[in-house]
């Protein structure tokens, strides 16, 4: 008999180990999910996946709606097929699929959607293109959001998709003017100009119950400053105007004592400047590490501690000597380190100010309307190119009407942003830099030759390119899927209790190693379903029980001759080696026939909608190779270290083989 | 030694009365819906309303609001025990537009609806008749498949070609006994045929070989150990000899098999139910049907060359 090499012995024991603690319904420690390389990195789980059978949800085939014969443009089908899934991955759904099937047809599952009418509307509707006009808070990319064309067309699901702000500016994106003119209007462009430029403080404009956030941009990075409305509301209203106006851009931090204070905002840089007016004492708050407050004059020239109109500093450290002195009007939140870096004669690039929402504040957000500007209708041409600096952008031609529009409404609102919003979704939110008269214009931003592309198309089909007709769609609901999951499993596991019974008594000894054979079988099968991850379908997992049922074949066949051998009066080694032997051509055959057998399911399955009849294909594919590893290696390494620990006295012990 | 081909001719006529029983199913199909098998809504395209209520229903309540709609022709069952309260509704192919104002009429007229229970499918006819024809290329080109299959396997064997038409008569056998079943349950249960059931059928063709493989890998090794015998003795020999492990083997995909129809979810029941009838069938039809034609064709070949030699 040959012998068997421990080492197989002990990486069958590994492996079977390795499964089950890939099995096991724990939370795996990170560094464990994100050795699966192979899946995308942000959805990488050691979790089973559930078809839309078992956890309900809706499954729409959607096909081109052109006269039967008529040739289908690959690029207009796949571009369809992009439109579709950005609308579905509107709908904030987990694990939503849109898949290409064959020329003409598009497949959308829709996990946990509760109302497929509206999903279909969605779906199947035409796309909306917008210009949307959003102030000074820029949105970030994928935000939902609803304007005065209407809100998004999200539908009633677990998941609900609310629009929300959001803080962060999309990165980089800027419009501007095929030729930039001179730019700024609101204040003017030299610092120093502005020095005195109004003759009062500005109307109170904020709202003291909202949260306003000001985004200080300097070249060494941004400092993020949380207003408090509440405890200074002209001071934060004087701030907010002074922001929103561009009245801080460009001017300098003219002031910087190391673990005390830095200071800035003074059109003329000298700290004897201001906008031409004083704003009325606000003092309460403390001076804490990143207090932002307002300098003014002295006590001498100016008892009331009136503050100065656009000057103000930030703390250091804390500074508690400088309480119930100065008006401190807010805090910094994030870029506490940026402050430290700060430096004289460093520049504020931009103030901008949000409102509503802010990282920080987990206040409920309203609902904003924002206002669209003018639609897609309004697009003329577009075109993606590359600039001299190999960097990418999507160049835009208005047609008259638009144009017209496009150039009011850059010329006032310089320095706000602009969001290209398709079907309530921001694309992108570049900034207005200078007015764009000539209807021409372009989007810059991070762009990819991927990226770059698709938002040319998303530009110019915002119409879907090809009109789709749903074909069949099928609803399943929830409750009917965790029925079945829960009456598979039990059935499974009945099921196996017999056969791992019936290998027990039937083939006694080597039955018994059959048994812990399958064991692993199950176990491997169950861990390649995570791993992959394999989706489970009911029909999947009914092809795995039965794999399991049918994982014995290959054991008996085995066990049946080895019998016959000892019965033909072999000794026990030579007729577990004839077992092994002599059955393998026949377990080879079969499982050959099985595995072509599923490779026509599987392409039987992908050929229409049917991707119930590949989950089938699949599992019972996966189980016949896990098979012939554990049937065929695991069981001998089993039968042949026993054989050799103990043959001798499992000779006279023939009972014990079912003999 | 128990002769099992010696008594062919029984098992030819106990299968030719399945088959006729079959066949007769499939008639009665043809005359009670005009179809040997009823088609489901996969393949000829149409809408499958599953719903749960609250309370008690009666069918005519549900009529009503399909007729209102202008679905007269709506096939309306009940669907598991009767405390389900869960109705089947078979329709032309409508529109999810159509359903949403059916099911509103639903609730506002017979009762309330489980939400989490409720399944619809629809299916273009267009679509139905792709898939039909998708399903005919399957079964065409895996029954190919494995017959070639067959025929490689036993290339180096006297007379291989045998071997795989009778393989094929065993695949067929197979073939009508499950169609038939599947028949009959259509007139008893109302079974209607979808990808799953092709999903049965091919998987039924996938081990019909399995059986006869094994059997027939032992007349291989058989032939040239008992050169003495003839022919029909060393069939018979291998038979035997396999006859434990067929059984054997059988016995274990029938336990999973009766515990998914017994425990496992309504849905897959008829597909397991086909898999298991299609199955039973195999291994019956391996050793009692295969290999004895082979058998019956040896013996007719023999006795040609004999009569040639003796001219």
């Amino acid at each position: 008999m040959k012998k068997s090499e421990p080492w197989q012995l002990v990486a069958i024991i590994i492996l079977a180990l390795v499964a089950l603690f890939v099995d096991l319904n724990i939370e795996h420690p990170d560094w464990v999910t994100n050795l699966v390389f192979w899946q995308p990195a942000d959805q990488r789980d050691l979790a089973l996946h559930l078809g839309l059978d078992l956890q309900g949800g809706l499954q729409v085939l959607l096909a081109a709606d052109v006269p039967a014969g008529e040739d289908i443009d690959a690029s207009s089908m796949e571009t369809a097929r992009r439109i579709v899934e950005s609308r579905v991955n509107s709908l904030g759904l987990t694990e939503p699929i849109v898949q290409a099937q064959g020329e003409r047809r598009i497949i959308v599952e829709l996990p946990g959607i509760e109302n497929p009418e509206q999903a279909v509307e969605t779906i199947k509707g035409t796309a909306l293109l917008e210009f949307v006009d959003v102030g000074y808070n820029p949105l970030q990319r994928d935000t939902v959001i609803t304007t005065t064309m209407g809100g998004p067309r999200v539908i009633s699901s677990g998941a609900e998709a609310t629009p929300t702000t959001a803080i962060s500016p999309t990165e980089g994106a800027e419009i501007a003017a095929p030729e930039p003119t001179e730019e700024s209007p609101l204040v003017p462009a030299n610092p120093t100009d502005r020095s005195d430029m109004y003759s009062e403080p500005p109307a109170m404009q904020v709202d003291t119950s909202k949260a306003y956030t000001a985004t200080i941009t300097t070249a060494k990075g941004n400092i993020v400053v949380q207003l408090d409305a509440e405890a200074a509301p002209q001071t934060v209203n004087n701030f907010v105007f002074l922001a929103e106006q561009g009245f801080y851009d460009n001017l300098t931090f003219h002031r910087v004592e190391p673990g005390f204070v830095i200071q800035g905002g003074d059109p003329l840089g000298t700290g004897g400047g201001g906008p031409g007016y004083t704003v009325p004492a606000e003092i309460g708050l403390p001076h804490i590490e990143g207090a932002i407050a307002m300098a003014r004059l002295g006590d001498e020239a100016n008892p009331d501690r009136a503050s100065s109109g656009s000057q103000f500093y930030i703390t250091l450290a804390p500074t508690p000597q400088l309480d119930g002195a100065y008006t401190v009007f807010g805090q910094v939140i994030a870029g506490m380190d940026v402050v430290k870096s700060i430096a004289v004669g460093d520049e504020i690039e931009s103030i901008t100010i949000t409102t509503g929402g802010g990282s920080e504040i987990t206040a409920t957000p309203e609902p904003v309307i924002y206002e669209t500007i003018f639609t897609g209708a309004g697009i003329e041409a577009v075109a993606p190119n590359v600039t001299q600096n190999n960097e990418y952008i999507v160049e835009f031609k208005l047609n008259p009407e638009a144009t017209e529009i496009f150039a009011e409404y850059t010329a006032s609102h310089i320095g706000q942003f602009l969001c290209i919003v398709l079907d309530n979704t921001v694309i992108s939110c570049p900034r207005v830099n200078s007015e764009i008269p000539g209807g021409e214009g372009y989007i810059e931003g991070n762009f990819t030759p991927d990226s770059v592309n698709q938002l040319t198309l998303q530009l110019r089909y915002g119409a879907l390119p090809i009109p789709l007709r749903v074909e069949s769609f099928n609803r399943i609901g929830a409750s009917l899927g965790a029925e079945s999951v829960e009456k598979s499993v039990r059935a499974g596991v009945i099921g196996l209790v017999i056969v791992l019974l019936f290998m027990l008594i039937y083939y006694r000894l080597p039955g018994a190693l059959a048994d812990v054979a399958l064991i692993i079988y199950v176990l491997l099968n169950l861990a390649l379903y995570k791993l992959g991850p394999i989706t489970l379908t009911l029909p999947g997992i009914a092809g795995f029980i039965l794999s399991a049922g049918m994982a014995v074949d290959a054991n008996i066949l085995i066990f049946e001759r080895m019998k016959e051998e000892l019965r033909h009066g072999r000794n026990l080694a030579s007729a577990i080696e004839a077992g092994f032997t002599r059955a393998w051509p026949s377990i080879r055959d079969g499982q050959l026939s099985t595995l072509i057998i599923c490779v026509i399911l599987f392409f039987f399955g992908t050929n229409f909608g049917a991707s119930i009849v590949k989950g089938f294909a699949i599992t019972l594919a996966i189980g016949t190779i896990i098979n012939i590893f554990t049937a065929v290696f695991a069981t001998r390494t089993f039968v042949r270290q026993v054989a050799a620990s103990a043959g001798d006295w499992l000779a006279e012990r023939n009972w014990l083989l079912g003999v | 030694m128990f002769n099992i081909v010696e008594k062919r001719n029984w098992y030819f006529i106990f299968s030719a009365i399945l088959i006729l029983l079959s066949i007769g199913a499939m008639v009665a199909s043809v005359i009670k819906f005009g179809q040997p098998l009823r088609i489901g809504i996969d393949f000829t395209g149409g809408s499958i309303l599953v719903l749960k209520f609250d309370q008690t229903v009666s069918e005519d309540a549900i009529r009503a609001v399909f007729n209102d709609h202008g679905l007269e022709s709506a096939i309306i069952q009940p669907r598991g025990a009767p405390e389900d309260n869960a109705w089947q509704v078979r329709t032309q192919e409508i529109t999810a537009t159509k359903m949403g104002s059916i099911l509103d009429a639903l609730e506002a007229q017979v009762g309330t609806i489980d939400e989490d229970a409720l399944n619809f499918d629809t299916v273009e006819p267009a679509v139905g008749g792709e898939v039909a024809r998708a399903a005919g290329i399957a079964i065409l080109v895996s029954s190919l498949i494995i017959v070639m299959f067959m025929w490689f396997s036993f290339r180096r064997v006297p007379n291989a070609f045998r071997y795989g038409v009778c393989t094929i008569a065993g695949m067929a056998h197979n073939l009508i006994v499950s169609f038939g079943f599947y028949a009959l349950m259509g007139i008893i249960a109302g079974w209607e045929v979808d990808a799953l059931f092709l999903t049965a059928i091919l998987t039924v063709i996938g081990f019909s070989v399995q059986d006869v493989i094994v059997v027939f890998d032992r007349i291989r090794e058989n032939i040239p150990r008992h050169k003495a015998e003839p022919f029909e003795k060393v069939v018979n020999r291998s038979i035997l000899e396999t006859i434990h492990r067929s059984l054997a083997t059988q016995l274990n995909a029938m336990f999973v098999m009766i515990a998914i129809i017994l425990f496992g979810g309504a849905t897959i029941k008829p597909f397991i139910a086909t898999m298991l009838v299609g199955m039973v069938s195999e291994t019956y039809s391996a050793i009692f049907i295969a290999v004895p034609l082979l058998v019956v064709w040896e013996k007719a070949a023999a006795r040609r060359k004999l009569a040639q030699v003796t001219v």
